[in-house]
């Protein structure tokens, strides 16, 4: 009998791209080896409508790895670094830059630039994507203002990137919008009328500049510096006792006491249902909450899970390891530990360590996109 | 009406005939549902059984297909909750996780032949995951592994090659 040919050499396209679509999206690496078999393959992946069913076959943007900066004892090194968690690997980063967030597969990174006009250092922000290593925008801070405290130390503002989209109802479904329009909210504790409030300024791509000021409740704590949550229409930042809540469709700030419990230990989380939660380390385990807005619109915590932690290195949990971040959608907080960075899958409580170092994190902001090769040179090369 | 089980008889590429239920393959495979359909009018009252051409498929194919479609569609033999077992891990508790292993732990030849047949006979849960072992049997694998196993030719270029590793080098 005659060699039959390969059986899949003679697959026609459209079955390549089934097959290719089936391709785990946290496996990037195995995506691009696939594409870069023969030039059909390639350009069966490197085709935008391939990119379009491959995100929406998946429905939820894998977690490719986090960016975390050094904390301030840690001398040697990039201050910032891109961890992956898969395959990936990313493009450099402004590694002089500190991470300040991460949401709908864009970075935010802050840094300080002198200004040599002015004679002072300018805060500036960049929109940074880890898949094309592309700097999308570069901004300054607003200006530090009479009404603002003294300078832009931690403790005193917070920052947020996130799709433009994401003020409207289900107007993105945040599977594949890094490139589109993005928003940048600011928080910072001002001063006005002579007391301490709240203050917000949101920048829009689209119109290349900053929001007027607006002005919220009166606060005198700290806001922390640690990662945000987007959850509903509102983006939720964290101070020492209550949550400051933005409204990204009326614009309002309005801030949302904390249980006592979680005072100054507390990581904003999202839950499922994308409500608001938070978690916090005790002595028997991570605490998870949820946020429940009763009659009158009264807000209250319940306290929906208590995570015993017995895959983690052994050694007092409390002293020696620190929540420093939350995959949203996920479900997956990273913790970090004396032994390194570990990543709990708050549903079926799997533990994995993802990171050696320890003295990386102070905090982590995990980075979820779907990866898809452009590789437009070697798809035309016919 | 008689309530006896109608069956069909399916006959493939290479003349074999398969016996089937007729309401297990109507169930499974749009494809053959469709040639059904179009086939009853003119069987309403005879007592004849139909035989359906599969010019596209082989025994050998036929019958896998055949025996995955008895195994997930025979209401009789279906147990726990079918339509969930795409999502079942390896080493999930679902009965039919563990058949679905073992159906696709073939040569890729054979494999490749039922995503055909999957695609033909339009079975889709079978062509979900016919599809995805392939797409797990590149799993790990170098580029000229994949070539390998798939018998795909290199037209790259030795400088396209280079100019491509140089760009991708951290997904080798």
């Amino acid at each position: 009998m005659a060699p039959r040919p390969a059986a899949a050499a003679a697959l026609m396209d459209e079955l390549v791209e089934e097959i290719l679509l089936r391709i785990p999206p946290d496996d990037p690496a195995r995506l691009l080896r696939a594409a870069l078999v023969c030039k059909r393959w390639c350009r069966i992946v490197s085709d935008p409508g391939f990119r379009r069913r491959f995100c929406e076959f998946h429905r939820k943007p894998p977690m490719l790895g986090f960016v975390c900066t050094a904390g301030p004892w840690c001398t040697s090194g990039p201050l910032t670094s891109f961890v992956s968690t898969t395959s990936f690997r990313s493009s450099p980063a402004r590694l002089d830059y500190r991470a300040v967030d991460a949401r709908h597969g864009r970075v935010l990174l802050h840094g300080e630039i002198w200004n040599h006009k002015r004679k002072h250092w300018d805060d500036s922000l960049v929109v940074w994507d880890p898949i094309t290593g592309v700097e999308r925008a570069r901004l300054t801070l607003p200006p530090r203002s009479r009404h603002q405290e003294a300078n832009h130390s931690s403790g005193i503002w917070n920052v947020a990137v996130l799709c433009a989209s994401a003020a409207v109802d289900d107007a993105c479904d945040h599977l594949d919008c890094h490139s589109g329009p993005f928003l940048v909210v600011f928080v910072a504790r001002g001063r006005r009328w002579g007391r301490s409030g709240m203050c917000a300024q949101v920048y829009s791509s689209e119109a290349a500049a900053w929001s007027h000021r607006i002005y919220g409740p009166r606060l005198s704590e700290h806001i922390e510096w640690v990662p945000s949550a987007l959850a509903g229409n509102s983006m939720y930042f964290l101070c020492s006792k209550s949550v400051l809540k933005f409204d990204l469709t009326t614009r309002e700030m309005s801030l949302i006491d904390l249980p006592q419990e979680t005072f100054s230990s507390a990581m904003l989380r999202t839950t499922e249902d994308a409500v608001l939660g938070l978690a916090n380390m005790c002595s028997d385990g991570l605490h998870l909450w949820s946020m429940e807005v009763g009659p009158n619109e009264v807000v209250g915590w319940a306290q929906s899970k208590v995570i015993k932690l017995t895959e983690l290195p052994p050694g007092d949990p409390i002293d020696s390891l620190s929540l420093t971040g939350f995959a949203h959608g996920l479900d997956v907080i990273l913790v970090c530990t004396l032994e390194g960075i570990f990543t709990i899958d708050l549903k079926s409580v799997r533990v994995t360590k993802v990171c050696q170092d320890s003295s990386l994190a102070c905090f982590t902001f995990p980075y979820m996109s779907f990866y898809t090769p452009a590789l437009g040179a070697a798809a035309s090369a016919e | 009406m008689a309530s006896e089980k109608k069956v069909v008889f399916l006959r493939s590429s290479d003349g074999e005939a398969f016996e089937v239920s007729e309401e297990v393959i109507s169930a499974a495979s749009v494809t053959i549902k469709g040639m059904i359909d179009e086939e009853s009018p003119s069987r309403a009252d005879t007592a004849a059984t139909t035989t359906l051409a599969i010019p596209n498929v082989t025994a050998a194919t036929l019958s896998r297909v055949l025996h995955y479609v008895n195994k997930h569609f025979d209401a009789a033999a279906v147990v726990g909750r079918p339509d969930d077992y795409i999502f079942c891990a390896p080493g999930d508790e679902h009965p039919l996780a563990r058949f679905d292993d073992d159906f696709v732990d073939v040569d890729n030849d054979t494999l490749i032949d039922l995503v055909h047949a999957a695609e033909y006979l339009h079975i889709k849960k079978l062509f979900d995951l016919t599809c995805k072992a392939v797409a797990d049997k590149l799993k790990g694998r170098t580029i000229d592994q994949i070539r390998e196993t798939f018998g795909i030719v290199n037209d790259y270029t030795v400088e396209e090659e280079v100019e491509v590793y140089r760009e991708n080098s951290w997904a080798f």
